[in-house]
């Protein structure tokens, strides 16, 4: 069979080919299997205008494969191939900007983690946790903010959008709660990043002085009243006030959002969510409470 | 940086020194805690004679002749449990009240569930507080009683008094918060910037655990790290592992507060301080300080890390009662009722005040009577700690 003589129209349309072998080989195929099974069971026919009865599914791969030639007969016309090919140089543009802004985020948080790595064993002031340097969580934070939210936000389409909104939305909720619990931990670990290196100076100190303790006791005692003081001072400062505040609010809004999806899932089951009966509770309080004002004016 | 020279020869060999004597403590330490331990709390027996939704009224049996005419209220904080007061034989300040001979009361709030996220500041003083009022106050056939608050239930209570001065004798208030505009207590400053009406919405009520967390993070060197080496150190002395566990048991025993209770008091009192300055609302009501005429006896730790004396000390000043005293104890928020020390100050100060302050006080035959009614009722609960646990 030329293809030229089955369809001339398609000839030079990507995929063309392809279809047409689909359409040789699953059209006998699915005749040849219905012939085979129809000592088993009766398949479900209907009467066509010449009288001849065929089967419902070879009707449906015809209608399918009917559909599939005449858009690439669309396609054929003159001038689309053009705006095509042109719409997928245009392409990889788009994704190249995309793997780049990603790159760049990441390649920040390497050159974050080489600074911070260059600082270790540089000298720190105890007690101290002013203008703290910024650090890696932030910078994903910020390269999350500008490049990887705004996929959890494209408007969803059709009936399941509002289910699938809440499912972005949780998904978005739990990558703001890792990176403000991640902050928020690294705040935490600040104080043994910082009594380490205080511990060292302190003991300089008094090996120059020759007051070494010479018992591993001791030298716990130290660590633990150093730390002490290294925490006290971490939180009273507003950098940790604020931290603290925004993890907090990052695992309410993930707690807020993981439930509306639960919520869903729920409606599926004969069981009650939360909102139902805080709705069944709020009413009970309500009431409890009118029948004590009137139990009180009855007596 | 030139690396200082310890001396690890030194260290390892006085290390080695000390294995043998860390072999004999471990054994002792692991046969110990195989064998049955008295680590149970809250063992003072009482009976239940008021209960309302999830609270109750504990009313302890007297081991003495009644000193004092007027019964006296306890009322704790709804964060952890009123058992503090009662953590062990010996240091119990339940005891040390009942063999001074005072008739004591005591409110169990109980575990809150979902169903009580909306249960306000108002439904908690002028509803189960004044039931509890009441019931006591019928039950002796007084008009009034003494009123005793602890934590957060001192602010209950001062704001019960406030509202109802009529029916308190007396007022104690111990590590009370009044004041919040402080920046001494780690509390104070953190409470401010927290977004509480977000928090309400996500958890419905305040988990326990989540607030327990938050008070290890107030000095997790201490709280998270040293308390359990000292623990590991003492393995082997049966009475440190005792008193230790019971602690435990106590410390991490942490109802959830009810929502709007938890969203009221953080935004009228932590960033508002609405109360010292007379412009908290209560069931419609203003609180006003000025209200309060009835003696002020106020208690509260100098080392107390969660209270601060600033946050205490201003109320005897706002009040309207003459008759103030402020008692600052070398402690901290826990150490005024646990440690030994205070064990000997704080129950006799307490008793000794009130016993100068209640000699006019009627006691009526009406009370043996409505007791005897009520005795049929109520049920003797021996609590024991499978009990405890339960819950």
């Amino acid at each position: 069979m030329s293809r030229d003589k089955e369809d001339p129209m398609g000839s030079g349309i990507p995929g063309f080919d392809w279809m047409k072998i689909q359409k040789e080989y699953w059209e006998p195929m699915t005749k040849a299997w219905l012939e085979a099974s129809s000592g088993f069971f009766k398949p479900q026919t209907s009467p066509q205008k010449n009288g001849q009865e065929t089967n419902r599914l070879m009707r449906s791969l015809q209608v399918a494969f009917s559909t599939g030639f005449a858009l690439f007969s669309g396609m054929s016309k003159s001038g689309f191939m053009d705006v095509f090919t042109k719409k997928q140089i245009g392409l990889p543009e788009i994704w190249m900007k995309m793997v780049m802004s990603g790159l760049e985020g990441l390649f920040d948080i390497q050159k974050q983690w080489i600074e911070k790595a260059g600082r270790i064993g540089s000298t720190v002031k105890a007690y101290e946790f002013e203008s703290l340097d910024k650090n890696f969580i932030k910078v994903w934070e910020t390269l999350y903010d500008k490049e990887f939210r705004k996929f959890f936000q494209i408007p969803q389409l059709g009936l399941g959008r509002f289910y699938q909104e809440r499912i972005n939305e949780t998904l978005d909720a739990f990558s703001k709660f890792q990176s403000g619990m991640g902050e928020f931990l690294r705040l935490l670990l600040l104080p043994f990043e910082k009594t380490l290196q205080v511990i060292q100076e302190e003991l300089q100190q008094k090996a120059a002085e020759g007051t070494l303790p010479d018992n591993a006791d001791e030298y716990y005692r130290l660590w633990i009243k150093i730390l002490e003081g290294h925490f006290m001072t971490l939180f009273k400062s507003p950098e940790y006030a604020e931290t603290m505040a925004g993890a907090l609010s990052s695992f309410e809004d993930f707690i807020s959002a993981r439930d509306r999806v639960l919520r869903d899932l729920l409606q599926t089951l004969p069981i009650p969510s939360h909102k139902d009966l805080d709705e069944l509770s709020r009413e009970i309080y309500l009431l409890k409470k009118r029948v004590s004002v009137l139990e009180k004016k009855v007596k | 940086m030139e690396r200082p020279k310890i001396s690890v020869d030194l260290i390892l060999s006085k290390l080695a020194e000390s294995a043998e004597t860390a072999r004999i403590k471990a054994k002792k330490a692991s046969d110990l805690l195989f064998e049955s331990l008295d680590t149970g709390i809250a063992g003072t027996p009482y009976d239940v004679v008021y209960e309302e939704d999830r609270i109750r009224l504990k009313h302890y049996a007297p081991v003495s002749e009644n000193q004092l005419k007027t019964p006296l209220l306890v009322v704790y904080a709804l964060i952890n449990r009123e058992t503090m007061l009662d953590l062990q034989p010996g240091r119990s300040v339940v005891q040390n009240f009942l063999q001074s001979g005072i008739d004591l009361y005591m409110i169990d709030w109980g575990y809150p569930t979902r169903k009580d996220r909306f249960l306000s500041i108002d439904d908690h003083v002028n509803g189960y507080m004044d039931h509890v009022v009441e019931f006591i106050m019928k039950q002796h056939g007084i008009p009034q009683i003494n009123l005793m608050g602890i934590c957060m239930g001192g602010t209950f209570s001062v704001i019960y008094s406030a509202l109802h001065p009529e029916k308190i004798k007396n007022l104690i208030t111990t590590v009370t918060p009044s004041n919040f505009d402080t920046n001494q207590g780690l509390l104070h400053i953190w409470m401010k910037k927290i977004d509480v009406e977000k928090m309400v919405n996500a958890f419905a009520n305040m988990p326990g655990d989540l607030l327990n967390f938050g008070f290890l993070l107030m000095n997790p060197a201490r709280l998270m790290i040293d308390k359990y080496v000292g623990f590991m150190e003492n393995m082997d002395n049966k009475e440190f592992v005792e008193n230790f566990i019971r602690m435990e048991k106590w410390i991490f025993d942490s109802p959830d507060v009810p929502g709007e209770t938890f969203r009221q008091f953080i935004k009228d009192f932590y960033q508002n301080n609405l109360l010292i300055r007379n412009k908290l609302i209560v069931g419609g009501k203003r609180v006003d300080l000025g209200a309060i005429t009835m003696p002020l006896l106020n208690i509260y730790g100098k080392f107390d890390h969660l209270v601060p004396p600033e946050a205490c000390e201003q109320l005897t000043r706002c009040v309207g009662s003459k008759d103030t005293e402020d008692l600052c104890l070398d402690t901290g928020h826990i150490g005024i009722y646990v440690s030994s020390k205070c064990q000997r100050e704080l129950v006799p100060k307490i008793t000794g005040w009130l016993s100068a302050r209640d000699s006019n006080a009627p006691l009526k035959k009406k009370r043996d009577k409505n007791r005897a009614k009520a005795s049929e009722k109520k049920k003797t609960i021996r609590q024991t700690e499978s009990k405890e646990n339960d819950r």
